[in-house]
């Protein structure tokens, strides 16, 4: 933990999408939660308030000092004591019943044997079907075959933003038994993919990787904005956060480039299920902007944006609805 | 005007005797020429003796310190942090010296428990893994500032009167009795003369220098010692070296600091306070030995204390204390040498001495009576959850709706700061600092300075621009040895400062 | 097309990245974290002589426009802050001085302490007083966020109407693509509106950001994010570099390389201790006593390498060049114009 570098330039305050939104949440900011609560014997009883991150990465990002923000936050998080937000409680709830952050609404499972997973990260087989769907056939048209496995369960990664490690462990070794039976795991949420690469150690692709480089087209018509995920471009890569575009440009498709493309949706480390209204206040700010840039809609590669944006009325599309192959 | 007492120095020590004294019913005055802990009591360690150190070469000084142990655990238990302590020697050290040390802490009464390097390593998991033989001891780290000024807060409302920022400027002399001190305020609010039937000289390091000023002649030694501060508690427990008393031998987990020391050489004054880049070098040299990673942490600051010493001075001088009265002036007690550890034992030894001469005849209850509730603390934010540790009893008087913070490094509230303005103790932004930890953190200031004065500023006339150099000048002297992160924030602090502001006289 | 790769997102690498992509190069900046520029008070100190024109055309934008000349403001504490280019309400034509001040502030903010600064006001003879607005903004939250949306400079526009003085001093509150509201404000007012020289707030960003978009709008790939660990030199030549990204690692070929990497603030240079040196191991560093000033050694623009041969292909700009002898408050101008000198070295070798 390098979180005794900073200098105290606030550079980490100017780039954070929670402290920025106008909703005035009351986030005591990354500097607080990352680099000053760790010197403190009573860091635990830093408050819920620590918790309004979406793990974004952002203030990572702007530190001069290359602190690892996001994961002494992450740390902190595991030894804080005091009470839960309801809904991470809910969904500690989830994953004790039935193994999901969220309930099971998908029901297309293929369990052919094939040495390929699709792994769709529990969004994808909860309220984002269309998105699932829609990546499944357009991998089986690039003639990738791969099983959607009804045994897997949640990758974990939410656990570990509301800090119950032990519970995350638990899901790592029930899975990883049933990962190693694949070649290839793919996934389109980029924080699962994170996950298992970090926390697995499993060489997971997500589906901006598999299709980069392919031959596609697109049948979109109109003009169309990105949401560039945070966990895609700050958490995996930077190139593969400019790969959305670069695929979605080669498929044909019109896209309008703007300066906020990668700032956070509102919807990730937990801050959906914790403080819905924040998250609520970010997405809508965030589809404020595309509104006023009057595009057809918001084609993105993360099922957490999709959901949280979508819910605040914005068209938006995952890559794997915007493309098809290029026959 | 009349006193009874008249107390000289607002460190440990007379703070404590303002406390003893008041508590015993009589009436007495303290007066500190800077503010409270300005001398050795704020240029400490920061380390609870539990006597260890002193069983070998001063069993009086080991035993003293063991007892006022359990004795402060159990009167300022907010003041405290109950860390344990650890002797530990690397192959490099004496054998022998375990033995004797194990042989000396019995005898003295200081609890010592053997740990194998095994167990060692696991209770603390810093430690040099060549560790040889290891002593559990019950040291602790203790806030001085804090201790001081629970002291004073207690010492008022028993019936004393206490200032701060006021300095004797002379004394005069009659038929062997001080008859009239003269007083250099900066509040305007006192005469400027006092009237003693007794003065009780406890300033420290300035103990010769006051008794001059009635013609006496105070036989003490002044020794300086560095410290450095880390940044980040950096180990559980306070590491000691398991050694002959050498430099570098300590390391004081406090707040969000690690403080090493320490140094010793002969000081030229009270204020020759100055911490060489030698100094530095072998603090961190001699403390790494003992936890590797102390190498790799950020210093935030250095800071020097000149310790008041009996006879001659220099580290074989005895730690105990001597109350000394004069042949040529009846009434004038001079009290010097001790440590903060056993200052309250220092306190009611004086005051014992006090009541003699006043014919008062009460017993001490400074020992029994707390200074403050214990530092448990569950808040909403760290802010909440430290107003115990840092302001005991008066953290009750801190308005807690309104949570901004003004501090981030040391998460101080702005309400702390108008409770402490409130008090009347704080006249200048070091005051406030001292009190509410304010600037004390890795940003030295940088951040929350000007906040601190703006708050100053909408409850009194204060003139900012002396006030903002003499605090910048204070937080200077410990940057001089800048290296590595703390002198980027250095260089990030002249941009601003000079760069932007051009506010000059910062170098 | 001639390949080159900037490393530095700051005024020295973007201003270059810019030059070099408008005079035909392919151009690849790279760089991570705030840049000091960022952090600046976002106005250039002393005129520029070597390149003026084109540094008013790298800064000219529709977002903001640039007043220039013998300027003088205030700057957030009340001092007086001189220079020759800044935006327009941070600063007055020297000698108009505002002879009233009311120095707003959010109540507990640190972004503008009315206090303290009248007080420095009224210490050096201008009238200020302090106006604190009822709003209670936590500290940690920028100010740029504390006036969202149309409404909320609406209300500011009633509250600073009620102010008697000539000027009214605000703290620096607007992001570039807020900046109008100051006309805005000035209007309504009906008084001066004067911007506090801050660093480490909005007029360092707006900058910052002003010319990050200049270089993107100009043909430059800008990877942020990323930073260069490794270089390939042969033969005093730089070949290629080492880009990692996140979890990404990238090799690329290049025929030129511009370091603009900046100081040891934010780690350009590395610091141990109280000694920098090159954090690519490759190139000399001249050290100086006080922190700020050592930096890279050069030699006709070129770097040069660890046995003293001058480099053939590498230059230098900006804060981690060596600098003995520079002044507090003249690194932008001196960053642009070296940055200008290093494209020129380039060009010409």
């Amino acid at each position: 933990m390098n979180e005794g570098r900073c200098i105290k330039c606030g550079s980490c305050l100017r780039a954070c999408p929670v402290l920025n939104d106008p909703s005035g949440s009351p986030f005591p900011g990354p500097r607080t939660v990352g680099v000053d609560a760790p010197r403190f014997l009573e860091r635990n009883s830093i408050g819920q308030n620590a918790l309004r991150c979406t793990m974004c990465h952002a203030c990572e990002w702007a530190c001069p000092s290359g602190i690892a923000l996001t994961r002494s936050m992450l740390k902190l998080r595991s030894e804080m004591s005091g009470e839960r937000p309801p809904g991470h409680n809910r969904l500690l709830e989830n994953i004790s019943s039935f193994g999901r952050s969220v309930r099971t609404e998908f029901s297309g499972w293929i369990e052919d044997g094939n040495r390929i997973l699709y792994f769709p990260g529990c969004i994808g087989l909860g309220r984002s079907t269309d998105l699932t769907r829609s990546v499944s056939s357009l991998l089986s048209s690039l003639g990738i075959e791969h099983d959607i496995s009804s045994q897997v369960l949640c990758c974990g990664s939410p656990l570990l933003k509301i800090g119950a490690t032990e519970v995350a462990e638990d899901l790592r070794r029930r899975n990883a038994e049933l990962f190693s039976r694949y070649d290839r795991v793919i996934t389109s949420c980029p924080g699962c993919t994170y996950q298992l690469r970090e926390v697995y150690g499993i060489e997971a692709e997500h589906v901006i990787e598999v299709l980069k480089g392919l031959d596609l087209r697109s049948r979109l018509e109109g003009r169309w904005a990105l949401q560039i995920p945070c966990h895609l471009k700050r958490g995996l890569s930077p190139w593969t956060g400019e790969d959305l575009a670069i695929i979605l440009e080669n498929a044909g498709v019109d896209i309008v480039r703007m300066p906020q493309e990668d700032s956070c949706c509102g919807g990730g480390g937990g801050l959906l299920s914790g403080f819905p209204e924040t998250s609520g206040s970010i997405a809508r700010h965030k589809v404020e902007m595309y509104r006023r840039a009057e595009v057809d809609g918001v084609i993105t590669a993360c099922p957490f944006c999709s959901l949280n944006l979508g819910r605040e009325g914005l068209r938006v599309l995952d890559i794997g609805e915007a493309v098809t192959l290029n026959k | 005007m009349r006193k009874d007492v008249l107390i000289i120095g607002g460190g440990a020590t007379g703070a404590g005797i303002a406390r003893d004294l008041a508590q015993r019913g009589v009436e007495c005055l303290l007066l500190e020429m800077g503010d409270y802990c300005h001398g050795a009591s704020g240029g400490n360690h920061g380390l609870l003796h539990s006597g260890a150190r002193y069983a070998v070469k001063d069993a009086v000084s080991a035993s003293e310190c063991a007892a006022e142990n359990i004795v402060l655990k159990a009167i300022a238990p907010f003041a405290v942090e109950d860390t344990g302590g650890l002797f530990v020697s690397l192959p490099q050290d004496d054998p022998d010296f375990a033995d004797l040390f194990t042989a000396s802490c019995r005898s003295a009464g200081v609890p010592a428990e053997e740990l194998t390097p095994k167990e060692a390593l696991a209770y603390e998991p810093g430690l040099n893994p060549l560790v040889v033989r290891c002593l559990a001891v019950p040291d602790g780290s203790i806030d001085p500032f804090s201790l001081v000024q629970a002291n004073v807060d207690d010492a008022r409302s028993a019936g004393a009167t206490v200032l701060n920022h006021c300095a004797v400027s002379g004394m005069t002399v009659q038929d062997g009795r001080v008859v009239k001190v003269e007083v250099r305020d900066r509040r305007g609010g006192i005469p400027s003369s006092i009237v003693p039937e007794v003065v009780v000289n406890a300033a420290g390091a300035w103990v010769a220098d006051v008794a001059s000023m009635a013609g006496c002649h105070v036989p003490m030694g002044l020794d300086q010692g560095s410290m450095l501060v880390l940044d980040g508690r950096q180990g559980r427990h306070v590491i000691n070296r398991l050694r002959r008393p050498s430099n570098g031998d300590i390391a004081v987990p406090n707040h969000t600091s690690t403080i090493l020391g320490t140094t010793s050489r002969p000081a030229r004054s009270p204020n020759d306070v100055a911490v060489s880049r030698e100094d530095v070098e072998l603090l961190i040299r001699e403390t790494s030995a003992m936890i590797p990673s102390l190498r790799e942490c950020r210093t935030i600051r250095t800071y020097g204390g000149v310790r008041p010493l009996l006879g001659g001075g220099g580290r074989e001088a005895s730690r105990s204390f001597a109350i000394m009265g004069d042949d040529k002036v009846d009434n004038l007690l001079s009290v010097a040498g001790g440590k903060l550890t056993t200052y309250r034992l220092m306190a009611e030894k004086v005051t014992d001495r006090v009541c003699e001469l006043l014919g008062n005849s009460s017993n001490c209850r400074t020992h029994l009576e707390r200074l403050g509730p214990s530092a448990e603390e569950k808040g909403g934010s760290i802010s909440l959850a430290r107003l115990r540790r840092k302001y005991g009893r008066a953290a009750t008087s801190i308005d807690t709706a309104d949570t901004r913070v003004l501090c981030s490094c040391e998460q101080v509230m702005r309400s702390e700061v108008t409770m402490v303005l409130n008090n009347g103790d704080a006249l200048t932004l070091a005051d406030v600092m001292r009190r509410t930890r304010a600037g004390m953190g890795y940003c030295q200031g940088f951040d929350c300075s000007l906040s601190v004065l703006e708050v100053m500023m909408d409850r009194n006339d204060v003139d900012p621009v002396p006030s903002l150099n003499e605090f910048l000048r204070e937080r200077e002297r410990g940057l001089t040895q800048a290296t590595g992160d703390q002198l980027r924030q250095e260089i990030l602090r002249r941009h601003v400062l000079r760069g932007v502001y051009g506010l000059e006289g910062m170098e | 097309m001639r390949r080159a790769l900037v490393v530095g997102n700051g005024a020295a690498g973007t201003f270059s990245s810019w030059l070099l992509a408008n005079n035909g190069w392919e151009v690849t900046l790279v760089g991570r974290g705030t840049p000091s520029t960022a952090m600046s008070a976002g106005c250039l100190r002393s005129q520029p002589n070597v390149c003026r024109s084109e540094i008013m055309e790298f800064l000219s934008n529709e977002m903001m426009p640039w007043t220039s000349g013998a300027r003088e403001g205030l700057s957030k504490m009340g001092t007086p802050y001189r220079c020759w280019m800044s935006p327009p309400h941070s600063t007055w034509k020297e000698g108009e001085t505002p002879k009233s001040v009311a120095v707003v502030g959010l109540e507990g903010h640190p972004s503008l302490l009315p206090r303290v600064t009248s007080a420095m006001l009224n210490a050096r003879g201008i009238r200020a007083k302090p106006f604190i607005l009822p709003r209670s903004v936590p500290s940690e939250v920028p100010p740029t966020a504390s006036f969202p949306g149309d409404e909320a400079w609406g209300a500011l526009a009633e509250e600073l109407q009620k102010l008697p003085s000539e000027a009214i001093m605000l703290p620096a509150m607007a992001s570039l693509q807020d900046y109008r509201m100051l006309d805005i404000l000035e209007l309504r007012s009906g008084r001066r509106v004067l911007e506090a020289i801050t660093p480490l707030g909005a007029p360092g960003q707006r900058l910052a950001d002003i010319m990050l978009s200049k270089a993107a709008g100009s043909g430059v790939t800008i990877w942020d994010g990323r930073k260069v660990a490794a270089l390939d030199v042969h033969e005093y030549e730089v070949r290629g570099a080492t880009v990692v990204g996140g979890q990404e690692v990238r090799d690329i070929a290049i025929d030129a390389i511009i370091v603009a990497t900046g100081g040891p603030l934010v780690d350009g240079l590395a610091l141990k201790e109280r000694n920098i040196s090159d954090p690519f191991g490759m190139f000399r560093v001249v050290r100086s006593n006080d922190g700020l000033r050592g930096g890279y050694d050069s030699s006709n623009g070129m770097l040069i390498a660890n046995d003293g041969r001058s480099m053939n292909n590498a230059v230098g700009a900006g804060d981690c060049l060596s600098s003995e002898g520079r002044d507090y408050g003249s690194g932008l101008t001196e960053a642009l114009e070296g940055a200008y000198l290093a494209v020129q070295a380039l060009e010409g070798s």
